[in-house]
């Protein structure tokens, strides 16, 4: 990343908080997303993980204005994203596009195929009736799904498939820019790994840039350049996948590093430092560093403020005072 | 743990057993010729994809499977000598739950939300054995303990969704340990639900407790990471049919299956995956079960298939001591067949 070059997206402070009013007391606020800034290079592959009521699909969501933030501001190619709306903001998201995690319920079960993948198109006006076809072919083909079945109904495929049906629909318009939110989660490993494989084909050929949202470490470490951990609305460590894996800052990614199982039986008589308690309540985090009541290293300054993310190392924001110190 | 001790007979024993889905579209055998064998005070890891009849085989075990549609053709099971096919309903009632527990991957659907997690514990208790309701209360509220719930008095008055889900899943471990002799516990993908930070702390907790209490684990999951952390042996299922069964090093050092090998290779925790740019993967997906014959179901997909592995399902072959597989064309040629 050259700081020179503009970044096909930026997030400055984004923040996206709902007002929760149910009949359990007086309205409250859930900070789902508080305070997150980003860039992605055209092209590239940045990985958010955390666990689950962490953010990470909202902050997707918020950054493709699928959700209005809060606040913050929001940048594609330079230009104010957040400014814009109606017509204008239409042409925009046809360089962004979403690939969900659930195939069966991303997929209108009364369109075939052929209608899904090719909607984007006709949405966005985009060629000739006789060009629809030809276009909506050539994208089938290229995740792996025969033109020929381009009259089945989605519940006529397997999950694998249905989730290259989704890919075609978001490629469809060779989007510059796309948001996979757990893509992978829902699928049988052996699955999983031709989808993956098949994001890694298509981004190598179209070039587009990917933010790759999962609760899987070990999926966002294979296919990220660059990882984005979350915890409970923050970004805590940030880094290139090399920097992240060889050595992690944060405690928080220690932990999560730590717990993960490895598919190596040589590995397990390891003793593995477990953090212990739960994640705590989106809802009421606690208060200082979210992360302070599982921290081995948390002192009283984690108790009561915050710790902004820093750059800890070249090219390596960490939000923890034990690491940054004062 | 895992030596195959052979003067001790085996806590559970399954033997050829088949297990049938009549349903609307023709015959489902969801588990076809299963032998399987769990010693005591071990952990042995069920492991497929979705489909591949793991969480058939162990609702056959507890005899859960809904019959009718679902019917077990054929087989014995036998559980300390006992043939479990043979039992009645009521003798099997005394045996779930006590010898034979499960849990689940989802521990809020499988909890009663309008009782206390105490009370339901106390239950089993009581259930099982003449304890009085005081008494067995304050069992539950030592198993609460014994599963490492922070403030178990306070926490077995609490009903299952004041409780997050690592809490419920400790919960129904608890209430599988709520028996005086526990033999097996069947834990269905018990940790697929939770967080990785919380998947950890279970299992961890289950390994503990298996050491302290003695008793057997049959552990169904998906996950290799999981398998590879936790288990002494690994049966691995494809469409219905055991296809490779060894200790667990053996099994991710040397796979003679090549869907074994595919499952470990496409895996992106796996050391070999380490620094790829590609995963390994196995091309296409698992037939539809209604359409498997008598050939290798794996045949379709695999990269050594021939027209032997089209004719029918291979023999038993051994690759070493406890190291059976069921291929014609193992990835090494080292195996004699049996």
């Amino acid at each position: 990343m050259s700081p020179t070059e503009t970044p096909l997206l930026e997030a400055r402070g984004i923040r996206k908080h709902f007002t929760i009013n149910d009949d359990r007391g007086p309205a409250r606020t859930l900070k789902a997303v508080d305070g997150v800034d980003l860039s992605i290079q055209a092209g590239e592959i940045v990985g958010v993980v955390g666990e689950s009521g962490c953010g990470k699909s909202i902050l997707g969501k918020t950054i493709l204005r699928l959700y209005e933030p809060n606040d913050g501001e929001l940048l594609w190619k330079g230009e104010d994203l957040t400014a814009v709306s109606g017509p204008g903001l239409k042409a925009m998201r046809r360089d962004m596009q979403m690939i969900f995690q659930d195939p069966f319920s991303s997929l209108n079960p009364r369109k075939k195929v052929h209608q899904i993948i090719s909607q984007p198109l006709r949405v966005h006006k985009l060629g000739a009736p006789s060009e629809l076809t030809s276009r909506t072919e050539a994208v089938m083909r290229e995740v792996g799904i025969n033109p020929a079945y381009g009259r089945r109904y989605p519940h006529q495929f397997s999950g694998g498939q249905r989730q290259r049906i989704g890919i075609a629909r978001a490629l469809a318009l060779e989007p510059e820019f796309v948001v996979c939110d757990e893509a992978v989660s829902a699928l049988d490993v052996s699955i999983q790994a031709q989808i993956l494989n098949l994001l890694l084909d298509l981004r190598d050929k179209h070039g587009f840039a990917n933010l790759f949202i999962s609760h899987d470490l070990a999926v966002v470490k294979f296919i990220a350049e660059r990882i984005m951990v979350m915890y409970l609305g923050r970004i805590v460590e940030q880094a290139s996948k090399n920097d992240l894996m060889a050595e992690p800052l944060h405690p928080y990614t220690r932990a999560l590093l730590e717990a993960f199982p490895v598919a190596d039986p040589s590995v397990r008589h390891k003793k593995k430092q477990i953090v212990v308690g739960d994640v705590p309540s989106p809802m009421d985090p606690p208060k200082g560093c979210h992360f302070h009541p599982r921290c081995p290293l948390a002192s009283e300054k984690c108790r009561n403020e915050y710790p902004p993310l820093k750059e800890a190392a070249p090219g390596r924001l960490v939000a923890c005072w034990a690491v940054n110190g004062e | 743990m895992s030596d195959n001790n052979p003067t001790q007979a085996p806590l559970l024993d399954i033997q050829d057993l088949q297990v049938n889905f009549h349903t609307r579209r023709g015959l489902v055998r969801a588990v076809r010729n299963l032998n399987l064998s769990i010693n005591e005070g071990e952990t042995l890891a069920l492991v497929g994809e979705s489909g591949c009849g793991k969480s058939v085989t162990a609702h056959a075990i507890t005899r859960l499977v809904p019959m009718p549609p679902g019917d077990i053709a054929s087989g014995s099971i036998l559980f300390r000598g006992d043939n479990l096919l043979d039992l009645s309903e009521r003798e099997m009632r005394t045996l779930r739950g006590s010898k034979i527990s499960m849990i689940f991957q989802e521990p809020m659907t499988s909890l009663n939300p309008v009782f206390t997690i105490g009370t339901q514990i106390a239950e089993v208790f009581r259930t099982h054995t003449n304890m009085g309701k005081k008494e067995a209360f304050e069992k539950a509220v030592e198993l609460l303990d014994l599963v490492k719930i922070p403030a178990p008095a306070k926490r077995a008055q609490s009903y299952p969704h004041q409780l997050s889900g690592g809490m419920r899943q400790r919960a129904m471990i608890a209430m599988a340990l709520a028996s005086p002799e526990p033999g097996l516990m069947i834990a269905d993908e018990p940790t697929t639900a939770l967080d990785v930070t919380i998947q950890a702390q279970i299992l961890q907790l289950l390994s503990e407790l298996k050491e302290r209490v003695g008793m057997s684990i049959l552990l169904i999951t998906h996950d290799m990471g999981v398998v590879a952390e936790t288990a002494d042996r690994v049966a691995v299922m494809y469409a219905g049919r055991k296809v490779e069964d060894a200790p667990v090093e053996e099994l991710f050092a040397n796979p003679q299956h090549p869907y074994a090998a595919g499952l470990l290779g496409c895996q992106p925790s796996s050391p070999q995956n380490k620094g790829a740019h590609r995963l390994e993967s196995i091309d296409g997906s698992v037939p539809d079960l209604l359409s498997i014959g008598e050939e290798c179901p794996f045949s379709n997909r695999c990269p050594n298939a021939s027209d032997r592995c089209r004719a029918g399902f291979p023999e038993k072959s051994e690759a070493g001591p406890n190291h059976a597989y069921w291929c014609h064309h193992p990835i090494s040629n080292s195996g004699v067949a049996s």
